[in-house]
């Protein structure tokens, strides 16, 4: 492999998904891929995360993908940076991303102290 | 000067928070049962915490990602799962035994209720989390914790045979009973190697924002730490093995310890000992509850760390509440808090290779850990504490069931 | 009596007679039931004696002998439903009895004293009918 090159099963799959602010906002829990041309070749199109994206990855995953919605898709082109984590270009919000946490933020916050 | 007070801190934090209940019941009913003879297996358990522990920091300092972060990337999304689950339900149990004991030994310091104590010992300690900074939680409970040198203390005044404690640290196999040996030996490994501990080390090192230049104090901290708080797990034994086994008494309650340390150093060591366990127990139920909130929170990808207000992590709150709040219903279901303990420790030893094998990984992977990756010192113990631990956890649900939980 | 009403009596006598039968305890089981009677008087032994010399607190010694006590009552219920253990049963309606006077001693010294002794003696009690 050269330095060009990454290694999307150990370097990408389940990595963890980062937003501009630092923020975790989910895993790479699949990757779509486009066929190029004739010769076998594919580009990374998109990163899907949550939701049914679990139900390429076997039984377990299959069974977090029933109890799941739909996945996030978030362009290949919003990726900033791969290394330890994949982090985006933009905030987790504006992807769609970590709606979760939102949602539960919301609830908590009541609380004194949050 | 600042350096060397933040290594002391540490350090003294590691001992005090190294005993948990599963410490406090297999190594008294081991001293109990077979005086000094599994002292050597102590040490092996200490030596594999601390070789592990190190890893895990050093992981958790060059990757800025804490353990179990990297399990979903190293083994799969299967694995991954079946490793999350099985830490679940482990570090639930865990929690559960953790909160029964908690409140019985605020039962035997106040002697108000056990149910109303459960109550409100949950409470406490959710309060606590809740309210309290990281850095102030690890130093609350590591350092009341430290209370529980009264036993070092106990050993001392019971002058026991120091030949024969020293023979113990010889490794050999009980003549008499070996199935029920092998089971305390077992035990005594799960309570020292238990995996919520290193997943709460290495998020704690992440939350504590170590780098590269922390590597020395992760170092220092799992050698000096571990190995002193091992020296507590030392000094429980000999009590049990000079107070309870020539009187034939077989420890079956929480309060026994420190019936030892009462024999031995009077009305202060017994009020010593019982809020050393206090805060030791008390500790180690937030470590398993925060270990579960983790373990979650880094698989599915979701904000987590104390460093956050509650607002600013709110599944990984909502779990930790979640955990503390499912222990509250194990315990008071009436369950005997001895019992679950000795369950959760069997079951923690058959987790074990899951844990540590992308430990072991990850901690060789040049692409996170570059020139930090492990040396052939660290490779060479690791491989063979992992066969240790495979044969180990293989053998333990067999063993509980041959010896009926250790009773022969 | 019919044939079928025959059987139907016999299958019953043959369970109430597994019933019953399942009650006594194998000598195993008492030699278990004894350590566990000697544990129990040994550690509510030491317990009355430091209590006496005054190393205890008055909450600890309640709640600790209190838990000895329920262990020692439930041990008794087993030997009296067993019906073959003797001598043990009696000892350990003794040590039940015992550990509950305990419980309630409060801050008398010498009633912790005098049941120190007893306990101890009942554990070396005990300690003799598990090797008989």
């Amino acid at each position: 492999m050269t330095e060009s090159e990454l290694d999307l099963g150990l370097g990408v799959l389940d990595h963890q998904l980062v937003d501009c602010n630092g923020r975790n906002c989910g895993n790479v829990d699949d990757l779509e891929l486009t066929p190029l041309g004739d010769h076998g070749d594919s580009e990374v199109t998109e990163i899907l995360a949550g939701g049914n994206a679990w139900r390429g990855r076997g039984w377990f995953g299959r069974l977090c993908a029933a109890l799941s919605g739909d996945a996030v898709h978030v362009p290949w082109s919003e990726v900033a940076e791969v290394g330890a984590v994949v982090t985006l270009k933009r905030a987790a919000q504006e992807l769609r991303l970590g709606l979760g946490d939102d949602r539960a933020a919301r609830f908590v916050k009541r609380f004194p102290g949050a | 000067m600042k350096g060397f007070l933040q290594i002391a801190l540490g350090i003294l934090s590691a001992i005090g928070g190294f005993v948990d209940i599963g410490d406090l019941v297999f190594n008294t009913q081991a001293g109990a049962t077979f005086g000094f003879q599994l002292l050597w297996v102590v040490v092996i358990g200490v030596f594999g915490i601390v070789v592990y522990s190190e890893m895990c920091g050093r992981v958790a300092a060059i990757s800025q990602r804490p353990v179990f972060d990297l399990i979903r990337e190293r083994v799969g999304f299967g694995a991954g799962f079946g490793t999350l689950i099985a830490a679940e339900v482990v570090n639930l149990m865990t929690c559960a035994a953790e909160v029964g004991g908690v409140a019985i030994v605020l039962q035997l310091l106040g002697g108000a209720p056990y149910r109303v104590l459960i109550v409100a010992g949950v409470v406490a300690l959710m309060v606590i989390t809740w309210t309290l900074p990281f850095e102030w939680i690890e130093r609350l409970f590591g350092y009341f914790g430290l209370c529980l040198l009264v036993f070092a203390v106990a050993v001392i005044k019971l002058h026991p045979h120091w030949g024969s404690v020293a023979h113990g640290f010889v490794p050999s196999i009980s003549s008499t009973n070996k199935l029920v040996f092998f089971y305390f030996a077992v035990g005594l490994l799960g309570a020292a190697l238990t995996p919520y501990e290193v997943y709460f080390y290495s998020s704690g090192a992440v939350e504590d924002g170590w780098g590269v230049k922390d590597l020395r104090i992760n170092k220092i901290t799992s050698i000096v730490g571990y190995g002193l708080g091992g020296f507590l797990s030392f000094s429980l034994m000999i009590v049990a093995a000079v107070v309870f086994l020539p009187r034939g008494i077989d420890p079956q309650f929480l309060g026994t310890p420190a019936v030892g340390a009462m024999d031995a150093v009077g009305k202060y060591g017994l009020l010593l000992a019982l809020v050393g366990m206090l805060f030791a127990v008390g500790g180690a139920a937030i470590e398993t509850s925060f270990s579960g909130a983790y373990n979650l929170a880094q698989f599915f990808g979701w904000e987590w760390g104390k460093r956050r207000r509650p607002g600013g992590a709110p599944r990984f709150t909502i779990a930790w509440v979640v955990i503390f709040v499912l222990a509250l219903g194990i315990v008071m279901t009436g369950y005997d808090p001895v019992k679950i303990t000795e369950y959760s420790v069997i079951f923690s030893v058959v987790a074990l290779p899951l844990t540590f094998l992308p430990i072991l990984l990850v901690a060789n992977d040049a692409a996170y850990m570059g020139r930090h990756r492990n040396g052939r010192f660290s490779n060479v113990v690791g491989i063979a504490y992992f066969v240790v631990i495979l044969a180990v956890s293989l053998s333990a649900i067999p063993l509980m069931l041959l010896t009926h939980g250790g009773q022969g | 009596m019919s044939k079928a009403s025959l059987a139907a009596v016999g299958c019953v006598a043959l369970v109430l007679a597994a019933c019953g039968g399942g009650g006594r305890l194998s000598q195993k089981a008492l030699q278990q039931e004894a350590k566990t009677v000697q544990s129990l008087a040994a550690e509510g032994g030491i317990l009355a004696g430091d209590a006496a010399r005054g190393r205890a607190t008055k909450i600890f010694v309640r709640e600790q002998a209190g838990f000895l006590h329920k262990a020692a009552a439930s041990s008794v219920q087993k030997l009296e439903r067993a019906g073959n253990a003797g001598a043990l049963s009696a000892l350990a309606a003794r040590v039940r009895d015992e550990l509950d006077r305990l419980s309630r001693s409060g801050g008398d010294g010498a009633q912790q004293r005098r049941l120190g002794l007893e306990l101890t003696r009942a554990a070396h009690a005990a300690a003799r009918l598990g090797k008989s």
